[in-house]
């Protein structure tokens, strides 16, 4: 037997609407995920890197992760 | 009137592939995206990558577009990197892959791949909860084995290649019937540049064929004396001169009497400088590096001296040759013995080579295996033959079944156990080992199967039931009982793990499914259970049969059917 055909198709995103509650959420991290692989190559970060603001900006950028939200999982 | 949307042509599909690890991981992709764009000609083959890696990407002809991640001032970093995401979701993808393996990558890619919309994903995503986890069975089969340093035999890059082309099997259909076999690699893989390149390099002799050594990650096998082993290559062929890439870390005698074949480039070459000078040289020797990913793309030969034991990855393609446990005068005999196959196109075996070197022992202790693709007929991907000694230990008779689970698992179709078994060498440590092994697979069959049972009759428990949170007592307490067996059998097999620690990898894949259900209800749930295990024995049944196998060719087999019996009258 072959595994389960959904399990190697993929997800399969049915509602390209779909909005999810934390996209602004979702920035923030890859925001913090970005800085931290910036500092590895730089002088490390020190202490816990959900720290770091990056809160000043989000007014600013409020209407565009409204707009980001589609589609994602 | 209004415009109608018309549904992309399944053959014109846009693909993201989402890579923003190391290089060596760029090029491993390249490697897949170009299969793919062989066999899926009029796909559009996009690729995400980090700016300081991209230098290889943009060298490549047929790829649609390459997006690179955004340079950024700390203090402006949210913005940045929300226009950034803005930008990138103007464009419509059918599938988003996220190929991103390594550790220090791998939370950023799955944050990327779960923000930019495709109809289709696979890969590592995060979830609502922050956590990682993964949409497809291959991702998960990475995340279980490939991150625990659970040994199995298929390349990465065959496992990216064929969860990518699995996926576009199921929805645009069958690959093009003109696509062939003909070979994805070349020397012409990249587009040709002006590259500047080292002047040593540049004014060196022509008329040399030359070998190119990566000084840094052969350095770290301290178990070779590496100047031997080059001053005999330089010593019997006259023809031939050595490029180091990067300073040698081992003691190189600059007073030698062929240093006028030698060329040191200190400076760390850029990615441009090595596709340059590898179109140039005819081997390349070298250790865990990217440079070996970067050989294979270009189809130049590399002779691969890993530190410590090797298990399946580096080159990739056609004769390149892997070499553990060797000494000096071993790493010298497998070269020259390579090296010169054009000439005796394998009329004489490598251990007549090494009597002829007069240095049997060379071979004590020593493995060589060559890597071969497989023809598309016998499922394709990478396969490395071990040439020298035959004799299988348990841990590679492991890697060898583990590899088949997973082909079982997601390929449907397994290479001929039989074929595979009357190849290896068996000894009587493996044999018993594969013994002591039996009992607890009988086990695990045993948990499994119970396993596979409770799980059904959770879901059909659950289908029962009228709702999901207001239900009787009676299923109230059979659901929990049959809730609290699941978590007993996987308590079970983890114990029998620790007994059998080679079945590790049973147990990872097991938890590593449980973890990325996808199921909202009970039911779903349940029936995701009941997959896990369904897996579960199917994979423990491969490791059965082939033990069992294993087993039988190692007994005893009667050379006549009946013997005579030699009467008085015979004897006259």
């Amino acid at each position: 037997m072959v595994a389960d055909i959904q399990l190697l198709q993929g997800k399969i995103i049915d509602d390209p609407d779909k909005r999810t509650h934390s996209i602004s959420g979702f920035i923030e991290e890859l925001t913090r995920e970005f800085i931290a692989v910036k500092s590895a190559t730089a002088t490390p970060i020190e202490g816990d890197i959900s720290a770091i603001p990056l809160t000043d900006e989000e007014d600013d950028t409020l209407a565009l992760t409204e707009r980001l939200a589609g589609g994602t999982a | 009137m209004s415009a109608v949307a018309e549904s992309t042509p399944k053959t014109q599909l846009s693909v993201l592939v989402i890579q923003m690890g190391e290089e060596a991981e760029v090029f491993r992709s390249l490697m897949a995206m170009k299969a793919i764009k062989h066999l899926y000609p009029d796909t559009k083959i996009n690729i995400l990558v980090r700016r300081e890696v991209s230098s290889s990407v943009k060298r490549v002809e047929w790829i649609h577009s390459v997006i690179e991640t955004p340079e950024f001032e700390d203090d402006k970093a949210f913005r940045t990197i929300a226009l950034w995401i803005d930008q990138i979701i103007d464009e419509n993808y059918d599938i988003s892959i996220n190929w991103t393996f390594a550790k220090a990558y791998s939370r950023l890619a799955a944050f990327t791949t779960s923000l930019i919309p495709a109809m289709i994903k696979l890969g590592d995503y995060a979830r609502e909860d922050m956590a990682v986890a993964s949409f497809d069975a291959w991702s998960m089969y990475r995340q279980a084995w490939v991150r625990e340093n659970i040994e199995q035999d298929i390349h990465t890059t065959d496992i990216i290649t064929t969860q990518l082309l699995t996926a576009l099997q199921i929805h645009a259909g069958d690959p093009s019937p003109d696509a062939g076999a003909t070979a994805v690699t070349s020397r012409y893989f990249f587009k040709s540049i002006t590259a500047s390149i080292p002047f040593a390099w540049a004014t060196r002799a022509k008329n040399l064929k030359w070998i190119a050594i990566d000084s840094e990650s052969i350095g770290k096998v301290k178990s070779i004396h590496h100047c031997e082993w080059i001053e005999s290559i330089l010593k019997r062929h006259p023809d031939t001169g050595v490029v180091f890439l990067g300073e040698p870390s081992f003691k190189w005698n600059e007073a030698s009497e062929f240093n006028s074949r030698v060329i040191v480039l200190e400076e760390r070459l850029s990615t441009d400088e090595c596709i340059h000078l590898f179109s140039q040289v005819q081997w390349l020797v070298s250790g865990r590096s990217a440079m070996v990913d970067l050989a294979s793309l270009m189809n130049l030969r590399v002779f691969y001296i890993p530190e410590g034991q090797w298990s399946v990855d580096g080159p990739y393609g056609n004769g390149h040759l892997i070499v553990e446990n060797a000494t000096a005068s071993a790493v010298y005999g497998i070269w020259s013995y390579y090296h010169s196959e054009w000439f005796h196109k394998g009329t004489f075996s490598l251990v007549k080579h090494f009597e002829n070197l007069g240095n049997t022992q060379a071979l004590d202790h020593l493995n060589v295996y060559r890597a071969r693709i497989r023809p598309s007929q016998e499922g394709g991907g990478v396969s490395y033959e071990k040439v020298a000694p035959h004799i299988f230990t348990f841990e590679s008779w492991m890697i060898r079944v583990r590899g088949q689970m997973a082909r079982a698992w997601f390929c449907g179709w397994l290479p001929s156990i039989d074929a595979e078994i009357e190849s290896m060498k068996l000894s009587p440590a493996l044999i018993k080992r594969i013994r002591e092994l039996q009992e607890s697979v009988r086990v695990i069959e045993k948990l499994s199967r119970e396993g596979k049972a409770t799980a059904a009759d959770l879901m059909k428990s659950s289908e029962n039931l009228r709702s999901g949170t207001v239900m009787c007592v009676d299923d109230r307490n059979h659901i929990e009982d049959c809730g609290k067996k699941l978590l007993e059998i996987e308590a079970l097999v983890s114990r029998v793990v620790g007994i059998e620690p080679e079945l590790k990898c049973v147990l990872k894949f097991y938890q590593t499914l449980m973890h990325n259900l996808r199921g909202t209800t009970l039911v779903q749930m349940a029936k995701e259970s009941v997959q896990a295990f369904d897996l579960m024995e199917e994979g423990i049944e491969i490791i059965s049969i082939y033990a069992q196998k294993t087993l039988d060719r190692a007994k005893p087999k009667a050379i006549m059917q009946t013997v005579q019996s030699i009467t008085p009258e015979t004897k006259k």
